[in-house]
């Protein structure tokens, strides 16, 4: 079975094979004579062609040993890859039309073929002599920004390109696709000739910012206006993005660090007014007559009053840990393990957020990327302090498979909270607290599986999406998503919910995470 | 690209598409109407509605295929009266199959091949005996190959705001572009690749396509032509005898099968396939120019043994009568449509020879292409001879050559001899067509070139335009205010920008364009635009500043030009 590329070389080769034998065998001189004009027509092209594949050769040749080999092949393959689908079909249909018109004699069919063909032909020699080299990429400047630049989860983003000094010859279209987010919307240009040489400002609308460190090229290349044949494609504009995450308001925090208050609001001991107390100040103005301390009053001689006591905060200082252990999400194409890892940072963020702000000293840790293996990072959480660093680490938190959940616990005293997708076992220490993120409440529904209706198309008459290959595939892929996120959802599956007796679990709750005690 | 520029996108594929049909089927109207052509135009427009309707509901290609052929069995059996069903079944679901096409994918050449069928029957009755259109044939055929890329084009412009607009996947929503600068002259060059582009496609096409067309042969009819006449002293037979045969005719076979053929008969060449006109040779039935061909009347001059006769010369000989020009005499055959009165210019040898003049058959009786041969006892009207059958009268000395009898002086027009002649049970008819009447391709040619002709002068009025809008934009023609002077001012800059390249965008203040532009004089200008429109008074030296800077910006922006560049620009339309 040919692949698209195979197949869209062999058209321009066994379509004009097939016709020159065809009018060459004829008995016509007039018929001979007009295959040997679209023969002349052939070779023409095909030179061009060749010489495309040398020049493509040449550079692959001189880059080879950056690049190896078999992409030096394909670089030449690509090169000569210059006909279009729908310039495929073209030439195969008018070499049909032209074999056909040789059996039947209709004389339309072979002003049909000889249109398909040489305008096939021409367009292959006008691309080639074109736009078949670098040139048209030579001096252009493609400036790709994103705004805003650093944006915080679920803001709107907007995607500008400023193209300056673009040569697209004339009779040809310059096609820019590329996508920001690996989840996100695809973004789709088409610039004329009229904007060759001019300054371009292109504007998309990317729509919400997914949360993490995103690395996008966009691919570029020329197509002609008769859409017969198209460039190798270019890639330009690299830009990495760094989504920040978007903290979440977390209910019930307080629960998971005891009884204690924090700095802000205190928590007075339960006794009457009239009890002792071993803080005393200077009666002030407002104060509770009922906490005058008479005697200490009567030996200063000035009124003092007691002041009520407080409990101590209850973990000053709490390590937050964040379990991204989880291998294999990389090849699963379902968006769930996204949003599931999207999920467990907002609570990880949101539990770390109220507790630093109820006076305790929080240390969020986690695994992430550093060059090329995962390291443990740890912010520390303090109230009222910057916490770029912290939302730094929260956008940088990605799957990995690499540190174990127990390196990242220490020993020790300090309370230690694990916010999880499920409860795991830990040997290093008992004192851990866990909160599970449920993944069936966190993440949303793949959808269904593509079902073309009965009586129309799925897409308007004419997209290439309703080809039976690409809705073939376009079905396999849905089905792979749906396999995947079911192995996903097993994968992060628990039911015994008794055997986590004690521990937290967090349900999303209008816009904000509630934690609840698993009874 | 929106849904809105989706449907905008189709309909003008849908739009060209008719186009191309109405131009065909109007062509093909000037040529011939008759209830059969009729029932082919009733199917070709129906079938192309439906075929449209059916894609813009965007529904499938098997229910499309379904719908069709249900539709077309049930058009049969409910046929209105005069309109041949199956005809009409036979352009009706093509017509549907190529219009449903016409939006489909990767299906550009199966659609077109209809709107080419169409245009081919127009075509091919401009095209000879051999295959090879005729000039009005040419021109048909390049418009056909222009209405062909023009259709691609068309489609392709479709399929890219689809690519835009439809995927698998979420796409981004494109917001509107913004021009900061753009080269002068682009649209230009790609007005002129188009014009290119299309003189290739029209070239190609008319230099390659009819040499693929296989003329047919149709079946033998009985008529007249050209008839070798040899006269018993000369080794070549004498030029073109009317004669009763059976004629050959071939076309171009079609898809359509109403091509009426031309007439293949060989026409002899005087000196290569005959020897010239004899005096038995010819009646002159119509005057047709002649050159003067001298023929040697000695029994074997030039040509070796002498020559035994046929039975065309006993024919001829014993239809005549003897012979009575001498031998060596040499005829001078002239042009003369109202005489048969061969002159001897020289006799050599004044022996006698035994030439025989004969008496030319009579002619037939034209233009029924399936008329019986007509009998030599009629009169001999005036014949409608071939071409390849002029008419000579050999002038001969009027002692030395019977007269042979002459034409009626009042012979009805001669009626074109290539008459349709059909193989096919259909166009098989015993009436002659209708002359080929170019009336209404004249008309739509003419149309054609007004509009070409209202397009340039309109371009060509363009620098008449710029140069009074200019005047006005430096001296106003009438009085003007302060504030608008100065607009007028801003307005003359932004022109030289504009012929620069340089755009300016809705959200960009004029200050913000000056400094992105970074020319001469163009900053000054923003800042007294601003002012102005900020309600802060202008004086008489801010306008003379702002005048002298909108000036020398306008100057300095088109100084970056080159000569052929800066002409350019006076035709550009809109200014700013």
């Amino acid at each position: 079975m040919l692949s698209a590329r195979q197949a869209r070389i062999a058209a321009l080769i066994v379509p004009s094979l097939c016709v020159a034998i065809v009018t060459l065998n004829a008995r016509g001189g007039m018929i001979e004579s007009a295959g040997q004009i679209l023969i002349a027509m052939w070779v023409t092209a095909l030179g061009a062609l060749l010489v495309l594949a040398l020049d493509a050769r040449d550079g692959a040749t001189q880059r080879s040993l950056a690049i190896g080999d078999r992409r030096a092949r394909e670089t030449v393959w690509a090169r000569i890859d210059v006909l279009t689908s729908s310039g495929a079909a073209l030439i195969s249909t008018g070499g049909a039309a032209i074999i056909v018109s040789s059996i039947t004699g209709w004389a339309s069919l072979s002003v049909v073929g000889v249109l398909g063909m040489g305008t096939v032909y021409l367009a292959v020699i006008w691309n080639a002599v074109v736009a078949g080299g670098e040139q048209p990429w030579r001096r252009a400047t493609i400036i790709r920004t994103l705004v805003p630049e650093r944006p915080i989860e679920g803001e709107r983003l907007r995607e500008e390109l400023r193209l300056t000094d673009l040569a697209i010859p004339a009779g040809m279209r310059l096609f820019i696709s590329g996508r920001t987010m690996r989840h996100g919307a695809l973004s789709r240009y088409v610039v004329d000739s009229t904007g060759s040489g001019a300054e371009l400002e292109l504007t998309s609308e990317l729509g919400p910012a997914m949360r993490g460190e995103h690395r996008s090229v966009l691919e570029l290349w020329l197509g002609d206006v008769l859409g017969v044949t198209r460039t190798p494609v270019f890639q330009r504009g690299e830009v990495t993005l760094t989504v920040l995450p978007r903290v979440m308001r977390v209910d019930g925090v307080r629960a998971l660090v005891g009884a204690g208050g924090d700095a802000a609001t205190a928590l007075p001991t339960q006794v009457i007014p009239t009890e002792g107390s071993f803080r005393i100040r200077e009666y002030a103005d407002g104060d509770d007559a009922r906490r005058i301390h008479w005697v200490r009053s009567a030996q200063q001689d000035r009124l003092i009053v007691r002041l009520p006591d407080e409990l101590p905060l209850a973990d000053p200082a709490v390590r937050l840990i964040l379990d991204n252990e989880l291998s294999g999400t990389e090849d699963l194409t379902c968006r769930a393990p996204d949003e599931m890892l999207d999920a467990l940072v907002r609570v990880w963020l949101g539990i770390g957020k109220e507790l630093a702000d109820s006076g305790s000293c929080v240390t969020l840790v986690a695994g992430v990327t550093s060059g090329d293996t995962i390291v443990p990072v740890e912010r520390t959480l303090v109230a009222r302090s910057p916490r770029e660093a912290a939302m730094q680490l929260g956008a940088r938190a990605t799957w990995q498979s690499v540190l174990p959940l127990a390196s990242l616990v220490r020993t020790g005293p300090s309370r230690q909270i694990i916010v999880s997708t499920r409860r795991r076992r830990v040997r290093r220490t008992a004192a851990l607290a866990w909160v599970v993120v449920p993944e069936a409440a966190w993440t949303t529904d793949e959808g269904t599986l593509p079902r073309d209706p009965l009586i129309t198309n799925a897409y308007p008459l004419g997209a290439h999406d309703n080809r039976p290959t690409r809705r073939e595939l376009e079905l396999a892929r849905a089905r792979t998503r749906a396999h995947d996120r079911t192995m996903f959802s097993q994968v992060l599956c628990w039911t015994k919910w008794e055997r986590f007796s004690g521990d937290h679990v967090a349900w999303p709750d209008r816009g904000r995470a509630r934690l609840k005690v698993i009874p | 690209m929106t849904p809105y520029h989706r449907g905008l996108a189709a309909l003008s594929i849908v739009g060209v598409y008719w186009a191309l049909l109405l131009v065909g089927i109007t062509a093909c109207l000037s040529i011939r109407s008759d209830a059969y052509v009729a029932s082919i135009w009733a199917g070709t427009v129906a079938g192309t509605l439906l075929g449209h309707a059916l894609a813009l509901c965007n529904v499938r290609t098997r229910i499309a295929a379904f719908a069709i052929v249900m539709i077309a069995v049930s058009a049969v059996a409910i046929k209105p009266s005069g309109i041949g069903g199956s005809t009409m079944v036979a352009a009706f679901i093509p017509a549907a199959g190529c219009a449903f096409w016409s939006l489909g994918d990767r299906t550009t050449l199966v659609a077109f091949w209809f709107p080419a069928v169409v245009w081919m029957l127009s075509i091919l009755e401009h095209t000879s005996a051999g295959g090879m259109p005729d000039d009005t044939g040419m021109v048909l055929l390049g418009g056909l190959a222009l209405s062909f890329i023009i259709f691609v084009r068309v489609r392709e412009t479709r399929r890219v705001a689809l690519w835009c607009s439809v995927a698998t996947e979420p796409l981004a929503l494109e917001s509107a572009r913004v021009i900061l600068k753009e080269r002068p002259g682009a649209r230009l060059s790609r007005a002129g690749w188009a014009l290119v582009a299309s003189g290739i496609a029209f070239g190609a096409t008319a230099w390659v396509a009819p040499q693929l067309w296989r003329p047919e042969q149709l079946a033998p009819a009985s008529g007249t032509a050209p008839a070798p006449s040899r006269h018993a002293n000369l080794g070549l037979p004498c030029c073109p005898v009317v004669a009763d045969v059976d004629t050959t005719r071939t076309r171009v076979k079609e898809f359509f099968d109403i091509g009426r053929g031309r007439d293949d008969s060989p026409t002899p060449r005087p000196g290569i396939d005959c020897r010239g006109w004899c005096e038995s040779s010819h009646v002159a039935a119509a005057g047709t120019p002649y050159e003067r061909v001298p023929v040697a009347t000695e029994a074997s001059a030039g040509y070796g043994t002498p020559y035994v006769p046929t039975r065309y010369d006993q024919e001829d000989v014993s239809s005549s009568g003897a012979a009575t020009t001498p031998a060596g005499t040499q005829l001078e055959y002239t042009t003369n449509a109202d005489a048969l009165t061969p002159t001897a210019v020289a006799t050599p040898n004044p022996a006698p020879t035994s030439m025989a003049v004969a008496t030319p058959p009579p002619p037939p009786s034209l233009p029924t292409p399936m008329a019986a041969t007509p009998s030599p006892s009629s009169p001999p009207p005036s014949s409608p001879t071939p071409e390849s059958a002029p008419t000579v009268t050999p002038k001969l000395p009027p002692a030395q050559v019977t007269t042979p009898e002459a034409p009626p002086p009042a012979a009805p027009p001669p009626p074109e001899l290539a008459m349709p002649h059909a193989s096919s049970d259909v166009t098989t008819t015993s009436q002659p067509a209708p002359a080929i009447s170019p009336s209404v391709l004249q008309w739509l040619a003419m149309l054609l070139a007004a509009a070409l002709i209202f397009q340039l002068a309109l371009v060509a009025l363009r620098p008449i335009r710029r140069f009074v809008t200019l005047r006005h934009l430096r001296r106003p023609f009438w009085e003007e205010t302060v504030d608008q002077r100065v607009s007028n001012a801003w307005q003359l800059a932004l022109v030289g920008l504009r012929d620069a390249g340089w755009r300016a965008s809705a959200q960009e203040s004029p200050r913000e364009l000056a400094r992105r532009i970074g020319i001469d004089g163009v900053d000054r200008c923003a800042t007294v635009l601003e002012r102005a429109r900020h309600g802060i008074g202008i004086d008489a030296e801010d306008l003379s500043m702002m005048t002298a800077s909108a000036e020398s910006a306008y100057r300095d922006a088109r100084s970056r030009l080159g000569p052929v560049a800066r002409a350019v620009t006076w035709l550009r339309w809109p200014l700013t």
